[in-house]
């Protein structure tokens, strides 16, 4: 028997654990490896910092989105120790089966020894109650957080809102972590990364039952900056006489400035108050709301497409001019038999066709426009080369574009082209008398509300417009995006807008469509129109103006769905707002029409 | 000081390789133990001062220990299996019972806890190895030479299983390593190692039909998780994978390590992670395997100066039982092996199980002694063999 053997036998088997040792040793520390990440998630936690968020102002400086510190209660399962379930429930006013299953879902995830979220929000007044007791519940504790508050209660649309990020929005961008918040609609949207400021982090160690300790790491933490304040161009005075006028009614009104492209006001009705979707409130409010047969969570002056109806004359008027298609002093038949028309006429100039906006007289000037015998053997083929034309002008006014703005989700309407009725009817299957409904604004033509206030601000600026945008300020005292200070001039005489304007002026004087909704002492131009709608429903009342006729210095947009004639309802809140706005409070001649307005309720029809 | 180096006996080597290693100890507790968390409850320096007072006295019984003659143990043993026996009944019956499992015993009066295990482990291995010196020439047959000695095995080991698997693995290892050094034929050999796969496949099934032991369960979930990465029971090692890559090859130095703040146990079961966070890889990690494998090879090279057979396989065994248990705790560090609680012999903050280790490594010594101061006791009990273990 060879002990000798045994002996180094064994001896081998020693030596070669040992190396095994020494290479695992150096594979842990050398190789790369998935596990330390887990690891160190676990231990060394990376505690963020939230920043407060940017705090948005409106145009007079009146504070419109501040913020307020809320608790989150969180737990880590693994940590908890053995507790008193029924004074915790009764504490936090929740049920044990909600325990229960929160710490079932987290095992099931593998997050067992994870922070969970177990209750969200709680005022700082339920808080104070609570952290008294907190210290009875190993494994518990707060996190606070800031929440949106509204503290004017308008604009709900204008500013938008702020949520919990949502699983394609956290895929889209590597800055967030699954619980955070990002800015869901409007300013909140589209300023997010202002607004939100930088996170910082902490870098800490947890203890065994879940506690944060002060430990100095290797790494430096990092503070957090602050979001950046904004003023946005909302005069909140305005915005808040504009919801109340559109009270009872669905529509909405867009107010520009037309030098500067601010919006000052943009009302979707029915409006609701921002404080309804913040909180522990929102799950539950924002369910009514999406559920709400009025739609109120839909942006009716940006995401609303209507037939552009009458108050398309205008942009018909200065594209046919531009052509030179008409003159000021054209003057056609009110042939009533191919197309209706309304009022006691005949034989308007462009002038006087706005003011009773003769649907005949339209119908013949984008006639010439369209079919200039461009191809004398083929009208299908003249029609087309005409539209081309016609649809490069009417691209001009901003139709058809999102009209650069920052308004998330605008819908861009539509411009019918070329190539969408060789879609429709077939390649060189129609001519202008296939299309002449678009001569008045009805037809396959679709535009935004705040497209059309945006035309009202080109003509007030008689050929010009600045993009239209929220937020004037990025930081107290800053500017506003670089988009924001283009000029976008659309390349047509100024002189033609002058035919238009006094048009426009005459439609609020005695005669005109809108002549009752008239305010003392301020030269108001407009153009009323409406929208026929299938169905047999009542026509959407339509109406754009600016004010005053020299240098302006407000253009609107009023849309009230269903209501009928524009002249009647939507002209009225237009210039009730100028009143508002120009003169800071409602002539004792107006308040009867105010009392109209504020009477009328449309929302069943 | 001098006097008291001319007074101890033995190998220099292993006396340093001991001192070291408390040496270790000493500065990896006082490291662990000060985090806010010991802090806070105020007691850091008493666990301190009580760690140290447990080497001082474990120095002590080395020393005293190592200057016995061998022959005393080997007598003593035939009393003391009995006891260990006996107190591992009434520990299963009667222990307390710390994390489910591990039974301790409490000594009246002193207000120490030990682990029988602990004891039943020196006094099996003395025990097998005389028994194996006896029966040497025996060894072929089976019956007579072989049931013997796994008599004594079975029942201890048997014992020590309900509480501790791993304890009873490992002392199962070494006996059956023993055996193989003592020259045990082949054929044997084999039948116990199936044997033995044998009882662990009974237990499998029985613990999978009838859920008997009631431990089953633990050691069941500690092997799947070892060999799942992402389960949550995994979460020690995932911890003790974080604190080696942390110390990676160059040290860090004392007093820096972070992971004593999640770290379980960075003062016992999970203290070699910690020490490599602290000492790096190099300086931490592998000096302490060395000191291991030299107090090892020096057994392996000094025990044949022992003219009898059943001190040198008690040195062996002993060695082995010292450096397979140190192994067995650097493995679960490294997450090699499943979570077993094996503390670092001597490193750990242990209580008494200190005291254990330095009865055996005084056992080691005093075997080891050189030729001149054993050859007094030439012609004792056993034969005189030198062939045993050529050197
Ligand atoms: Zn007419």
């Amino acid at each position: 028997m060879n002990l000798d053997g045994r002996r180094i036998t064994i001896i081998l088997i020693v030596c070669v654990i040992a190396i095994i040792f020494v290479i695992r040793l150096f594979f842990l520390q050398v190789v790369n490896s998935t596990w330390r990440e887990q690891a160190t998630a676990l231990t060394e936690e990376e505690i963020p910092l939230y920043p407060p968020r940017g705090i948005i102002y409106d145009r007079e400086g009146r504070m419109l989105v501040t913020n307020q510190t809320v608790y989150n209660l969180m737990v880590v399962p693994k940590k908890v120790q053995p507790f008193d379930t029924t004074s915790l429930c009764k504490l936090l006013r929740i049920q044990p089966s909600d325990i229960t299953a929160l710490f079932a879902k987290a095992k099931a995830r593998g997050e067992y020894h994870r922070p969970q979220l177990l209750v969200e929000q709680i005022t700082p007044a339920d808080y104070a109650a609570i952290s008294e007791q907190l210290y009875k519940f190993v494994g518990f504790y707060a996190e606070s957080r800031t929440l949106r508050v509204y503290p004017q209660s308008v604009g709900a649309l204008f500013l938008g809102d702020v949520g919990k990020i949502s699983p394609s929005e956290y895929k889209a961008n590597n800055y967030y972590t699954k619980l955070e918040y990002i800015g869901k609609s409007g300013i909140e949207k589209a300023y997010e990364e202002e607004l939100r400021g930088v996170k910082g982090i902490k870098y800490a160690f947890r203890d065994n039952v879940g506690n944060i300790k002060d430990q100095e790491g290797d790494k430096e933490d990092k503070a957090a900056i602050p979001g950046i304040d904004l003023i946005c161009t909302m005069d909140a005075e305005l915005q808040k006489y504009g919801e109340k006028l559109m009270q009872n009614k669905r529509g909405c009104i867009v107010a520009i400035e037309p030098k500067t492209g601010e919006i000052l006001a943009m009302v979707s009705a029915p409006t609701y108050d921002p404080n309804l979707l913040v909180g522990r409130v929102r799950g539950h409010n924002f369910n009514v709301l999406t559920n709400d047969p009025q739609k109120p969570l839909f942006n009716r002056a940006t995401q609303a497409q209507y037939r552009p109806g009458s108050i398309f004359k205008l942009a018909q008027s200065l594209t046919a001019l531009s052509v030179g298609a008409i003159t000021p002093q054209t003057r056609i038949h009110c042939n009533r038999g191919i197309i209706g028309c309304h009022g006691s006429h005949s034989y308007d100039d462009l002038e006087m066709a706005i003011v009773h906006s003769c649907n005949p007289y339209f119908r013949e000037v984008m006639h010439k426009v369209v079919e200039g015998n461009r191809d004398p053997k083929s009208r299908f083929r003249d029609a087309r080369l005409g539209l081309e034309i016609w649809q490069e002008y009417i691209k001009r006014f901003g139709f058809g574009s999102d009209l650069h703005c920052d308004i998330p989700g605008v819908k861009t309407g539509n411009v019918p082209g070329v190539e969408f009725y060789d879609k429709w009817y077939g390649k060189e299957q129609w001519a202008f008398s296939t299309i002449y409904s678009l001569s008045i604004g009805e037809g396959e033509m679709l535009v935004t509300p705040l497209q059309m206030c945006n035309m009202a601000c080109i003509i007030a600026n008689r050929g010009w417009y600045v993009p239209p945008h929220t937020v004037k300020q990025i930081g107290i005292g800053g500017k506003p995006k670089d988009d924001f200070l283009v000029r976008y001039d659309l390349g047509i005489d100024t002189a033609h807008f002058t035919t238009v304007v006094n048009a426009m002026e005459k439609v609020l004087q005695p005669g005109g469509t809108a002549w009752r909704a008239a305010p003392k002492d301020i030269v108001v131009c407009g153009k009323t129109g409406t929208v026929q709608n299938a169905g047999g429903k009542e026509d959407h009342a339509v109406f754009i103006c600016f004010a005053p006729k020299e240098d302006p210095k407000i253009a609107i947009a009023v849309y009230t769905e269903n209501a009928g004639f524009g002249g009647t309802w939507s002209a009225p809140v237009a210039t009730l707002l100028i009143e508002k706005y120009l003169n800071d409070s409602i002539a004792k001649s107006s308040e009867s029409r105010e009392k109209l307005i504020l009477d009328a309720n449309f929302l069943d029809r | 000081m001098k006097n008291l180096l001319n007074k101890l006996q033995g190998d220099r080597t292993i006396w340093m390789v001991t001192f070291f290693l408390s040496l270790i100890s000493i500065l990896a507790v006082y490291s662990a133990i000060s985090t806010l968390a010991y802090k806070a409850h105020g007691n850091n320096l008493r666990f301190l001062i009580k760690h140290g007072l447990m080497i001082v006295a474990g120095f002590g019984l080395m020393y005293y220990v190592h200057r016995v003659q061998f022959k005393y143990f080997a007598r003593l043993s035939l009393i003391l299996i009995w006891v260990a026996a006996i107190m591992l009944v009434y520990a299963l019956v009667f222990g307390h019972n710390l994390n489910d499992a591990n039974r301790w015993i409490a000594i009246p009066l002193i207000g120490l806890t030990f682990q029988p295990s602990d004891f039943a482990k020196i006094v099996l291995v003395i025990y097998v190895a005389r028994v194996l010196a006896q029966k040497r020439d025996q060894l072929h047959d089976f019956r007579n030479g072989v049931v013997p000695v796994l008599i004594p095995i079975v029942v201890i080991c048997g014992l020590i299983l309900p509480a501790n698997f791993s304890t009873a693995a490992m002392l199962a290892s070494i006996t059956f390593l023993m055996m193989f050094l003592a020259g045990v034929p082949f054929k044997h050999m084999s039948k116990i190692f199936i044997a033995g796969f044998g009882l662990i496949v009974a237990i499998i099934v029985v613990g999978e039909t009838t859920g008997f032991p009631t431990r089953y369960k633990t050691w069941k979930n500690r092997i799947i998780n070892a060999m799942n990465d992402d389960s949550d029971g995994n979460y020690q090692t995932k911890l003790a994978k974080y604190a080696i890559h942390e110390g990676g090859i160059i040290p860090k130095g004392p007093g820096t390590g972070s992971s004593r703040n999640f770290l379980p146990h960075p003062y016992s079961d999970m203290i070699y992670p910690f020490i490599i966070e602290e000492y790096g890889s190099v300086l931490g990690g592998i000096t302490l395997v060395l000191l291991y494998l030299i107090l090892l090879f020096r057994t392996i090279k000094l025990s044949v100066n022992n003219p009898k057979m059943s001190a040198q396989l008690t040195a062996l065994g002993l060695s082995f039982m010292l450096v397979i248990q140190a192994f067995i705790n650097m493995a679960v560090a490294v997450s090699l092996f499943p979570t077993t609680g094996q503390p670092l012999p001597m490193v750990s903050m242990g209580g008494t199980s200190t005291l254990f280790t330095c009865l055996a490594i005084g056992i080691i010594l005093s075997i080891c002694r050189t030729k001149d101061e054993t050859e007094e006791e030439h012609a004792a009990s056993d034969q005189p063999n030198n062939q045993v273990m050529p050197a």
